[in-house]
Order: structure tokens, then sequence, then C-alpha cells
């Protein structure tokens, strides 16, 4: 549990409920006008706090930014930066080539993960959010095209994770490892292509027996089947995708691709059949991304956050430690009205009336009358330079 | 995260704050020339007042403290000749020409004793130099500019005096030490004209009301002493 003195969850200004799951329900915070995502978990439900811990070190664009974990009121939380875009379940059928692209960066950050000894263990698309954005980390210009994002949230899960997605060792109680993940992939890549779930079962057991037997699926009659796959260009995609499927969805862990290197590989070569070109591959991607931009309805979450802190939030927030705020503030307004004090008293000082008076005032410091040999009877042009002066020697 | 909220909010109060006090550095910095003209005065290093009020006042013509600043320096300059003997006229002209264009952009009043003061002394060097000189309407200008310059009064008195108008002076006198009872010369000088015109009694009165007001002064302790004798001597021979 990230050790902090003050929660995140009490900057707390506003907040909704974004969607319901079968874990957890997420919300969306306003955190002194920065969104995040608040993952409240249900009872029964629960993380791999090292997991989460090691993920939240890793800072690639494909992955959600971890800021805060921990318990409050009993209930395990999880807050992490929100993703301004739309979760992959909500999204339907993908095209291939945009669906080996997101794939690939899916591959790509779990590779990130691994190297901190991380595997997701509950890859699914709920937990892929795609983001488009207007412009690219290169920060080109809008008219280069949009990007499409893929970014994973929720790692270090306990348990085998979505059912239609989890491995068949996961079944067994195993810990989720890489190639758990390379066989998640392999669903995910399926669901995204196909617009439906690979495997579809009324309850665990009956997902783990459908699990152990997935090799025996025909995926390219399955995509056929939907319809979506009947033109000659989709033959060949269907094609392109068969290493694919015979590299991931393997029962047996050993028979899956040796690690995600080798993925990326396949979905190198994959994507080389498919997309005409890296040109019209880009071409594809935006004209998807500019799609899923526009259709608002199937956004991750309102822009607007209500300031409404009653409404729904499952916590209560805590603000009694607001004074520090305040309290910092005040110091600094203090020093600064110091500071502003000292150059001020620095140009004012006397100022130039003071000095004239300090002048006027020696200058009119009355001495006593000179001392003169002279009897009174003197002319005035010999008295003239004894006459007291305003000068004080 | 929690930092960074912190930093977000305080962020606008800060560079509020930031703004404030650059504000004031940017204000002191433009007083620099005038902070450092007060400083030279008030070190006694007019030469380079003088040059920094003229620097704020290339800037700013109408700029008050600095045509203030600078008629002070001047002033100083004069006065140091008056104290080394040397001839002040020339310092003491340019001087009340400085203060003529302040009294202009001045509307507090506060210059005008210094003003006045001004006019004394260059009447009084005018003096030193042709002892003919008209400076009666240079006397009438610092009484009117500063009723209470002692100085300008008692010269003006001095200068009736030596043209014979003594019953003008007399008042004149009277009239310093009756508001200024601390103004030796005034005393001196009143009893001078009675002692000159033979009436020592009323010059012993004189000299010796001054005396009281101030046991210290030696010349009017020393002219009392004179009377006293001269008049104890009459009683003496039978002449009074």
């Amino acid at each position: 549990m990230k050790k902090s003195d003050k929660s995140l969850l009490d900057s707390v200004t506003g907040g909704v409920l974004l969607r319901q799951g079968g874990e957890a329900s997420i919300y969306l915070l306003d955190i002194g006008g920065k969104h995040v995502a608040l993952k409240w978990f249900k009872d029964g439900s629960s993380f791999d706090e090292n997991i989460v811990e090691k993920a939240s070190k890793v800072r690639v664009p494909g992955l959600y930014r971890i800021e805060e974990w921990g318990k409050r009121n009993g209930t395990l939380y999880l807050i992490y930066d929100y993703i301004d875009g739309v979760v992959s379940d909500k999204l339907g059928r993908i095209p291939v080539t945009v669906a080996l692209m997101a794939l690939r960066q899916v591959a790509s950050t779990l590779a990130a993960l691994r190297k901190q000894g991380v595997s997701h263990g509950d890859l699914n698309p709920a937990n892929v959010i795609f983001s488009a954005a207007d412009c690219d980390a290169a920060g080109r210009e809008k008219s280069a095209g949009i990007e499409l994002r893929a970014v994973l949230i929720d790692c270090g899960i306990v348990g085998p994770g979505a059912l239609a997605y989890a491995a068949p060792e996961r079944f067994q109680g195993k810990r989720a490892d890489e190639k758990s993940d390379l066989f998640s992939l392999g669903l995910l890549l399926y669901r995204w292509i196909a617009g439906e779930d690979l495997i579809t079962a009324d309850g665990y057991e009956s997902y783990a027996e459908q699990m152990a037997n997935v090799q025996d699926l025909n995926i390219s009659e399955k995509l056929y089947a939907t319809g979506a796959f009947e033109t000659p260009e989709c033959a060949q995609q269907l094609s392109a995708l068969e290493p694919l499927w015979s590299g991931l969805l393997c029962s047996d862990p050993s028979e899956r691709v040796e690690d995600l290197d080798e993925l990326d590989e396949l979905l190198e070569i994959a994507l080389g059949k498919v997309a005409q070109g890296e040109i019209a591959l880009a071409n594809a991607v935006s004209q998807y991304a500019k799609s899923i931009n526009r259709s608002d309805d199937n956004r991750n979450a309102v822009r607007k956050v209500p300031n409404d802190m009653g409404r729904g939030l499952p916590f209560v927030v805590c603000k009694k430690n607001n004074w520090l705020k305040w309290a910092i503030l005040g110091v600094l307004v203090l020093i600064l009205a110091l500071i502003v004090l000292l150059l001020s008293s620095g140009t004012m000082r006397f100022g130039i009336d003071a000095t004239g008076d300090q002048l006027l005032k020696r200058s009119r410091n009355m001495e006593p009358s000179t001392e003169s040999e002279s009897t009174p009877v003197l002319k005035v042009d010999s008295l003239l330079m004894d006459l007291p002066v305003p000068v004080s020697e | 995260m929690l930092s960074r909220v912190v930093h977000n909010r305080l962020c606008s109060v800060i560079g509020a704050l930031f703004a404030i006090l650059v504000a004031a550095v940017l204000c002191a910095c433009n007083g620099n020339d005038m902070n450092r003209g007060d400083d030279a005065l008030r070190i006694g290093d007019f030469d380079r007042a003088v040059k920094n009020f003229s620097n704020v006042l290339d800037a700013d013509p109408a700029n008050r403290d600095a045509r203030y600043g600078l008629a002070i320096a001047y002033y100083a300059i004069a006065e140091d000749k008056e104290r080394l003997k040397v001839s002040s006229l020339e310092s003491w002209e340019r001087t009340v020409r400085e203060f003529k264009i302040l009294s202009v952009v001045d509307t507090s009043g506060k210059s005008k004793p210094m003003y006045s003061t001004s006019l004394f002394y260059l009447a009084r060097a005018m003096l030193a130099q042709n002892a003919q000189a008209k400076v009666l309407p240079l006397l009438d200008k610092s009484i009117q500019l500063d009723p209470e310059n002692y100085f300008s009064y008692n010269l003006k008195a001095l200068i009736l005096a030596g043209q014979g108008d003594t019953d003008e002076a007399k008042k004149i006198y009277a009239y310093i030490v009756t508001r200024e009872p601390k103004f030796a010369s005034a005393y001196v000088n009143l009893g001078n004209l009675y002692w000159n015109a033979h009436d020592y009694e009323s010059a012993w009165d004189i000299w010796s009301m001054g005396h009281e007001a101030l046991p210290q002064d030696a010349v009017l302790a020393k002219w009392t002493r004179i009377a006293e004798d001269s008049l104890k001597a009459m009683v003496y021979s039978g002449k009074l």
C-alpha cells in the first residue's frame, strides 16, 4: 500500500460513477482540477500489492499511471490517471490492421512490465483503452494524423481474471506469467477482430474445459463464419492471422510462442501481409482513431466532472488536514509581505522631504553669537560677517 | 500525485505572489537613481547626488522629489563654501534658481523653508560682494516664504539700520526676540542700536535680557558686563 500522510481521496472536489463491473466500480474523480480514475473494489476482489507497486514504477505511454492504492473504510481502492479514450470492449469489430497494431502496442507494454517482473494476469478488452490523440508523441502537427494508442490498465488482479480470456493453467491456480499473458493476447486479438468472444460458457468449469481444448478450434473458420471475412482480401487476412492463432492459442504453454519478442515478430509479419504499406496502415489507423473520437457515446467518461461530493461516492472526503495547506500558504504570504516591506522600506527610507528637513534643521541650528572685539559702533558692512548664520559647525 | 495536486493549487497563488514580488523589485529598481541621490545627500556626497537627481530629471523633468533633491544638493554645496569662507554667490544663485523651478512643481510647500534660507544666504553673499547691493526684495520674499526665518528678519533690520531707518530696525529686532527669545544676534544688534544712540540704559536692558535668556552666550555676557560697568561709572561720576 502506498504510504502517504494524506490520501488523494481527501482532496477530491467532485466525482461521478463511470461504470460498475463484477470486481469493482470505476469512478471519475476531480482532484484539484486533475481527473483521475478510482477503482473501488467489491468485497472478495483484491489485487496483488507487490505487482501494483512494481507496475506503478513503470512509466510507458501504453500503461496506466498508478497514483495511489490502499484501503479506505476496509475497502481496497486504486487510483490512476484518467485516460480519455474508449474501452475496447465497447468497440465491436475492429479492422484487422488496427487490431494488429494495437496488439503490438499492448505486447510492447507487457514487455516493459516484464522487465519489472510483472505479468498482467487479466488481459481482456475491458482492460485496454483506445486513446486517440491529435498529434503523436513526437509532437508532430495535427495534419500528420491522429495517433491511436492502446493503454493497458488493471495489473495484478488476484485470481484468473476475466474467464473468457484466462489461459488454461490459470484455471489450475497457477500464477500469471508471460505465457498466460500470451494466451490471453490471442483471445483478445480474436475479440477485437470478430467483435465477440471466442469462448463463451456458463461457468468456471465450463470455461476451464473449453480453454483446455481451445487448440481444437478452427479460428479462421470461426472468423469466416462471422460473415465479415468473405472477400478475397479478407481471405488473405485470415491466412496472415493463422500463425498468430497457432502461436498463441495453445492449451500447452510450451507450444505457445517463446516470448513477447517472438509475438512482436509474428505481428510484424502479419501486418506486413495485411497492410498495404506503412502509409496505408497509418491512414487506416488514423481513420479508425477519428471514428472512435467522434463517437462520444462510447467514450470512457464524461469530460466534465460534477462538483458534487455527495453523489454516490463510496467514501467520505476527510478535509481535516486542510489546515496544512493554508498554513503553508500563510507562511508564504507572510514571507512575501516581509520581502515587499523590506524592499519598500529600502526604497522609501526617510524620503527626500525628510532629508531636506534634516539638512534645514542642521542649517538653522543657531550657534551662539560670535565673539567680537569690535565695539557696537561698527558699520553695517563690517558687521555682516559676524552675523549668526544658519550653519552649525 | 498528492504533491502534484498541492503543487498545482499552490502554483497559481505563488504565481500571483511572485508577480507582486517582481513588481516590487521593479519599482525598487526604477527608484534606484532617486535612492542613490538620497543616499549620497545623507552621506555628504553632494556632487554625486546632483548627478543622480539630474539623471532622474532627464527622464522626468517634473519629478518633484528629484527636483527637491537637486535643490538640496546645490544648497549643501553652497553651504559648504560658506563654511570654507570662499565665494558662494554663484552657488547660491544656482540654488535659488533650482528652488524657484521646484516651487512650480512642488505643491506641498515643504520646500519653502529651505528656499527661504537660500534667499537669505544669497542676499548675504551679494552684500559680501557689494555692500550696496539691493537685497531687501530677496529678504522680503524669504520672509514671505517662511515667516519664521528670523535670519532674514535680522539681516533686513541690519540693512535698514545701516540705511538710517533705526526705528524700523528696532521694531524688527523686538519682533524677533519676542518670537524667538533664543536668537542672540537680535539682542546684540538691538543693544548696539541703543548703545550707538548713547542710550546705555536701554542697551544694558536689551543685552542683559539676552544674557538672561542665553547665559552661555559670551558676546551677550561681555556686552552686558561692559554696559553695566559703564552705567556704574556714570552713576559714580554723577552723569546718571
